[in-house]
């Protein structure tokens, strides 16, 4: 579904009277994100590998760290916390026709312990880990520094675009929609609030 | 993907991923599993050795390659030989600067003395006939004996040889280089000694004359040959069989001044007073000396990690090593006979990641064992095989 379509498709659905403009759109989006987010994390405890068909792909180029053998790429946009080691990056691939390379998603911990591995003298699997903003890469081959990579990432709602295609998870449109209007159902509209009641002075 | 022998570790590793639903963010752990699984079989079960070409320096030192575990052999290529150097416990490192030139290359390509019977045939001869090893020399009987040998020569040469001459009357081919298309020989016919081309000498004199019987030193230099094979004793073709005695052969590849040859003939005149081979040539002149004792020696220092070499010059040798069986960069490659156990492996590695019961990892452990052995039947060495590893252990020659 379109995004704005979406947010519309939302608001419709909330009571009438707004007069405060609690209903601001971009409180409506962040409502479906906390929704659709949920639903990302039950599809990662369940199937993870589902998740890779709802990631937005991004070129990114590398920069070297000084001289070292590390990489950094700086994300276009945040990510939705997953809870497995690729984390909201789902699949990273260099840029251009280079198969034989895989990335290895890792933790923090075992890229740091990675140099000093038998595995680290193999060529063409480069490991990675995620930080908030940046993933980073241990000796990649001059190829994929070169060419940069590709990063498949699943984004917040909030960053698509208005007339972006939201991909939902199949058969959860009707649960997103419910757990957004839930999150938005505890505001109460401003007229039904009630201002009779007995105030102390 | 690898569909010849051999298949890289990593690959072996995304096969086992993938068959078994393994998540990427598992995949280093199995790598890592893996590579010590390959080490490990390369080092006790799948044989795995190594070639490296290592230039020794003018110090005679070099650092052993980092994979290096145990060493198979250090050899010289020569001829399309290799020539292993002798392994020794220890070196004096202060006689290893420089090397006396005289002694590394003195221009040697063959020598054969006729020593003995066995030594000929090991040293690829054959022998047709029956001619007889006696007294340091070789004797054909001028009907039917003859002998052979493989030979690699196309140049100009120059061909000393001690002949105890028996018969100078009649047509004898001495030697005879033209079998398989080659050229070259010399014969003995009405007292004269015979070449297809070159400069004779006879007991040191520039002539051919041959017309007393007994020890005669011929040379004969700037002598045309291209041969596979020396025949000695017999014409490729015909029936001129060679009377008389052959002490000892040697081929030069260079020609020999009048000097070399005066002081040759001197040479063999001690020699036939002393009637004794020990003199004829030092035993350490040359590694491409057939039958010539070996006095280049190695000596590895492991807690160094190099290997000294004595007696060459700075050149290639070749290394022969076991390996550790892992590239330390790039690729390392595995036998593709080898990827079951690696999987087995990988399997019993992953019962302990997954902390599964001890019953389950023994299973798993069984396996691997059960590949293990199924590896290891592809390594028995057939008999022909066995006589190959016996004659490889014999290409040194300490005797003579």
């Amino acid at each position: 579904m379109q995004k704005n379509h979406l947010r519309d498709y939302i608001k419709n659905h909330l009571p009438k009277v707004d007069k405060t403009n609690k209903y601001h759109p971009v409180l409506i989006e962040h409502a479906i994100e906390k929704a659709i987010n949920g639903v990302f994390t039950e599809i990662a405890l369940k199937n993870p590998h589902e998740l890779d068909q709802y990631t937005k792909e991004y070129s990114i180029a590398l920069v070297q760290d000084g001289t070292s053998l590390n990489y950094t790429a700086t994300l276009t946009h945040p990510y939705i916390p997953i809870p497995d080691k690729r984390n909201g990056v789902r699949f990273i691939e260099a840029q251009g026709d280079y198969a034989e390379i895989l990335f290895m998603p890792m933790t923090q911990k075992e890229f740091y312990l990675y140099p000093n591995t038998n595995a680290s003298k193999v060529s063409d699997r480069i490991p990675y880990y995620l930080d908030r903003t940046k993933v980073y890469f241990y000796s990649p081959s001059s190829a994929v520094t070169t060419a940069g990579v590709v990063i498949h990432q699943l984004i917040p709602f909030t960053v698509y675009s208005d007339t972006d295609n939201v991909v939902i998870p199949d058969g959860m449109d009707g649960v997103v929609v419910k757990m957004a209007l839930e999150h938005l159902g505890i505001i109460q509209p401003v007229d039904l609030a009630d201002d009779n009641k007995d105030r102390q002075v | 993907m690898d569909t010849n022998a051999l298949i890289k570790i990593q690959d072996i590793v995304d096969r086992y991923a993938f068959k078994r639903k393994i998540p990427l963010d598992d995949w280093n752990l199995y790598l890592e599993h893996a590579t010590d699984c390959v080490r490990e079989l390369s080092i006790h079960h799948m044989n795995a050795f190594r070639t490296a070409k290592v230039n020794s320096v003018a110090s005679g030192i070099f650092d052993m390659p980092k994979d290096l575990i145990d060493i198979i052999s250090l050899s010289i290529p020569y001829n399309g030989e290799l020539w292993t150097l002798t392994p020794k416990g220890s070196l004096d490192i202060t006689t290893m600067q420089g090397y006396p030139s005289a002694e590394v290359d003195d221009g040697l390509l063959f020598y054969e003395n006729f020593l003995d019977r066995e030594l000929f045939i090991r040293r690829g001869g054959s022998i047709g006939g029956g001619p007889t090893f006696s007294s340091s020399y070789i004797t054909f009987d001028g009907t039917d004996d003859y002998a052979s040998i493989p030979i690699n020569l196309n140049g100009t040469y120059t061909l000393v040889m001690k002949l105890n001459v028996e018969d100078y009357t009649n047509q004898q081919y001495v030697i005879d280089f033209r079998n398989n298309g080659g050229t070259g020989y010399i014969t003995l016919d009405a007292a004269d000694i015979g070449a297809s081309s070159g400069t004779r000498y006879v007991d040191g004199v520039a002539t051919s004359v041959v017309d007393t019987l007994g020890g005669h030193y011929i040379v004969i230099t700037g002598m045309s040959v291209i041969s596979d094979t020396m025949l000695i004793g017999k014409p490729y073709t015909g029936a001129q069989y060679y009377d008389g005695g052959v002490d000892y052969i040697k081929i030069y590849d260079y020609e020999w001044s009048t000097t070399e040859i005066t002081a040759g003939n001197t040479a063999d005149a001690a020699i036939a007073a002393t009637d004794t081979e020990t003199l004829l040539e030092p035993r350490t002149t040359d590694y491409g000396a057939r039958g010539g004792n070996n006095l280049y020696y190695f000596s590895p220092n492991w807690k160094q990690r190099k290997i000294y070499i004595n007696g060459i010059p700075t050149e290639t040798v070749i290394l022969q090593y076991v390996s550790s069986g892992l590239n330390l960069t790039g690729d390392s490659y595995v036998p593709i006979q080898a990827q079951s156990s690696v999987e087995r492996y990988l399997n019993w590695m992953r019962a302990e990641i997954d902390g599964l019961g001890l019953t389950e990892r023994r299973d798993r452990e069984r396996l691997y064992d059960k590949e293990i052995e199924m590896l290891r039947r592809t390594h028995i060495p057939s008999a022909s095989e066995f006589k190959d590893i016996l004659l490889y252990l014999m290409t040194q020659v300490p005797i003579r």
